[in-house]
């Protein structure tokens, strides 16, 4: 089962700051294992961060995107208590998906 | 797997499902719903033919575009980057010249978010990385060298 986001969204002066920190191996699929056999490719393909219907960032990821992906993104037009929605989607179709609240600082 | 985080994943695909966002495509529905950019793939191509297949016809450097990256990465599987612009930039794309995946990742930036990204990429070994932007119906690049001292099998 993926593991769950970390996300922080914190705003200052109107302008948000969200990091995601995403857990996920992001296997290229060019390394080797201790016997020598490839690792097969796995990593994020697409992420997106919404509020309600607002689509704030959306991104098509590649392996090489270091492993545990952190996205450190900034928005315009959301205050303190908004809500965020992070999702995202493997190359092996799977998802997961979390949500935080903007907190000011 | 914690059960509340569990029981909130059902909620939310509930509550999504509910607002028609999640079609019969399931979840991936709702990321390609809110993606106007084409599919791209990430192949062992030349970082010109990485350029073209994202759509990069002609690219200008840009002082309007920052790329921050260290001059020496002591460890290339995870080489912290950033990105800002003072160019009303709405897409973004990150690529590392020498690995044998040159496109790294694209970004895209909706009105109402800044052009601006900091993330971790990976680097197999001393190469030149690039930031292209899209603003205006133009395409922008800035370029920093990276030396990486043990290099990060980069994709």
């Amino acid at each position: 089962m993926p593991q769950p986001m970390r996300i922080r969204a914190t705003v200052k002066d109107g302008v948000v700051d969200v990091r995601v920190q995403i857990r996920h191996p992001m296997e290229s699929g060019s390394r080797k294992d201790e016997a020598g056999e490839l690792i097969p490719a796995w990593y994020i393909t697409r992420f997106s961060l919404t509020a309600g219907d607002r689509l704030l960032f959306a991104a098509q990821l590649g392996p090489g995107v270091a492993r545990d992906p952190l996205l450190h993104i900034r928005v315009d037009g959301l205050a303190a208590g908004d809500e965020v929605l992070a999702a995202w989607e493997d190359s092996r179709g799977e998802t997961q998906s979390d949500r935080a609240r903007v907190e000011a600082l | 797997m914690n059960p509340r985080h569990n029981s909130d994943r059902r909620r939310l695909l509930t509550a999504l499902r509910g607002l028609g966002l999640l079609a019969l495509g399931g979840w991936t529905g709702v990321i390609r719903a809110a993606s106007p950019v084409p599919l791209l793939t990430f192949k062992p191509v030349t970082l010109e033919a990485a350029l073209r297949e994202a759509g990069v016809d002609a690219v200008q450097p840009s002082e309007q575009l920052r790329l921050n990256a260290p001059d020496v990465a002591e460890d290339g599987s995870a080489v912290q980057i950033s990105v800002s612009t003072s160019l009303p930039a709405r897409r973004l794309l990150v690529l590392v010249e020498k690995n044998r995946i040159p496109l790294v990742a694209s970004f895209e930036f909706p009105p109402g978010t800044r052009p601006f990204l900091a993330t971790r990429i990976k680097m197999a070994g001393d190469s030149r990385v690039l930031a292209v932007v899209e603003a205006d119906g133009r395409w922008f690049s800035a370029a920093r060298e990276v030396r990486v001292t043990v290099g990060g099998c980069g994709g």
